[in-house]
């Protein structure tokens, strides 16, 4: 009776140890899970698109903004956000291989809406764009 | 038995208590590189030290490994009170730098304390990305096999720096008298015993540190100086004549790193993949099967050989492409002794912040604007 006693508090250690190691483990795989998906072109745009939106909200006349981000990724506007997404447009593009969800926009200020001069998206692997602002409208176009 | 049950239990103990500590230090080193509890220039060495791995291991990079390295901004600046630096004030246009609250504001007295600066910026680039010794960026595995003629270099973007011409000008600060090629060759890294020019012209702060300049051989000496005008001491000395050529100029110090295949990588690679192909189980005797059937056939032998003439001449003709590049992307940056066979290079650059310049050199940016 007192073996078994003794012996039951040992087990549930044993038990609690191992459940610890497990969710420990599970912990950590995810971890290297989420460290290792996430492309570094993907952060790349994230981060543009980030900024991008940040002058734009902040812009009081005219900006500029250079963009040294990866290939075949493009800056538009899609209703109050401004986004960057992975495109097959062009020679040099149309082989890679873009996932759908390869897309990330940042809301702007409610009363500011973006629109762009001469294209409807510009790539933003080693560009400049200028930005202007007309009437609460933010005018977008590339810099020859 | 009762021993060898508490011998099992010990042995059990110390297995948990191992996994535990281990699983600790993962835990650690994952929580310190996924989130921003380090400086993020420490974070950018633990990714590089990360991706190099493999290639250490297994002769690959570890491509799948991304870099968490992000541009640091700085604006020079001058006065009590200091600036911004804007791109062109007279314009009305506001630069990149301009209310981001990444920017690091650097007050500078004089001359010296750019160049100052710079340096330190350059020392910190190279150190941090492996000082040329890693293999961090891969050109794919058709590269490998001479597959391709489609070669690319890779940069990481260290830092940007933009100078506030208005209050660097009250303060009588010149930018075009900024010589940063002269203060790496005079000036010791702090806390070393060489220059930031040793450091970098030899690749090995160990070797450098047990040499002074004088004790280096003639011939790298000579090496070192005759870099003055070109590449990565060159840049810099390139900058102090570029600089004045706008309004409020900005330069980044990028790290650029490229590497092509050589002939006999080429052929001990696609050798490897074809003898594997004969002693994998099952794949193994359908090819020998293959090879003894068409073997008979003398037309089929004569189209193998003439497709193996073929993919052997593509492949040569890719591997010199790689070559070519090599020397397009790394001539001037190419210190004797330190470029592997003229097939790659890594250097750091100190050059004009714009998109066309950086094109020239980089076919692919790592690094987090």
């Amino acid at each position: 009776m007192n073996n078994k006693k003794g012996i039951l508090p040992e087990e549930v250690m044993k038990l609690i140890i191992s459940v610890l190691v497990i969710v420990g483990l599970v912990y950590l795989a995810y971890l290297m899970y989420s460290f290792l998906r996430t492309p570094t072109e993907v952060r790349q745009a994230q981060e543009i698109v980030k900024q991008v939106a940040s002058r734009i909200n902040a812009l009081e006349n005219k900006g500029s903004m250079k963009l040294a981000g990866p290939k075949c990724w493009f800056l538009y506007a899609k209703e109050n956000q401004v986004c960057v997404g992975c495109k097959n447009i062009g020679d040099e593009c149309e082989r890679k291989i873009c996932k759908q969800d390869d897309e990330r926009c940042i809301p702007i200020k409610k009363e500011l809406s973006v629109s762009f001069k001469n294209e409807n998206q510009i790539e933003v692997y080693f560009n400049e764009i200028l930005l202007e602002k007309q009437n609460g409208n933010i005018i977008i176009s590339k810099k020859l | 038995m009762l021993n060898n049950k508490k011998g099992l239990e010990t042995k059990m103990l110390i297995t948990i208590i191992l996994l535990l500590i281990g699983f600790g230090f993962l835990l650690l080193f994952l929580t310190r590189i996924s989130h921003s509890e380090l400086s993020e220039r420490e974070a950018c060495k633990e990714s590089v030290t990360l991706r190099a791995l493999p290639s250490a291991i297994l002769k690959e990079t570890g491509s799948f490994v991304p870099l968490n390295c992000k541009t640091q901004k700085f604006c020079i600046t001058a006065g009590f009170l200091g600036g911004d630096c804007k791109e062109d004030e007279k314009k009305g246009i506001d630069g990149n730098f301009e209310k981001s609250d990444r920017v690091v504001k650097v007050k500078v007295d004089n001359e010296k304390e750019i160049a100052k600066k710079i340096a330190e910026e350059v020392f910190i680039c190279w150190d941090m990305l492996g000082q040329g010794r890693l293999s961090l960026f891969s050109q794919g595995w058709k590269a490998r096999f001479g597959l391709t003629s489609d070669f690319v270099s890779s940069c990481v973007v260290c830092s940007r720096i933009a100078f506030d011409s208005k209050t660097l000008k009250d303060k009588g600060i010149q930018i075009d008298k900024v010589n940063v090629y002269d203060y790496m060759m005079k000036h010791k890294v702090p806390g070393k015993e060489f220059t930031y020019a040793e450091y970098i012209a030899s690749g090995s702060p160990a070797g450098v540190a047990v040499k002074s300049f004088s004790e280096f051989s003639e011939k790298t000496k000579e090496t070192i100086e005759s870099q003055a005008g070109r590449g990565l001491l060159g840049e810099a000395q390139q900058f102090r004549q570029q600089a004045p050529s706008t309004e409020n100029p900005e330069i980044a110090i990028v790290f650029m790193q490229f590497s092509a295949p050589k002939y006999q990588d080429v052929l001990i690679n696609t050798l490897g993949v074809v003898g594997g192909a004969f002693v994998l189980p099952g794949v193994g005797k359908v090819a020998i099967w293959t090879v003894k059937v068409a073997s008979k056939i003398p037309i089929i032998n004569y189209i193998a050989l003439i497709g193996l003439a073929a993919v052997s001449a593509k492949q040569a003709y890719n591997v010199y492409k790689g070559y070519e590049a090599s020397v397009g992307y790394c001539s001037d940056i190419s210190i004797e002794g330190r470029v592997d066979d003229n097939y790659g290079c890594s250097g750091v650059r100190v050059m004009p912040y714009d998109m066309d310049a950086l094109k020239q050199f980089c076919g692919a940016i790592e690094s987090i604007p």
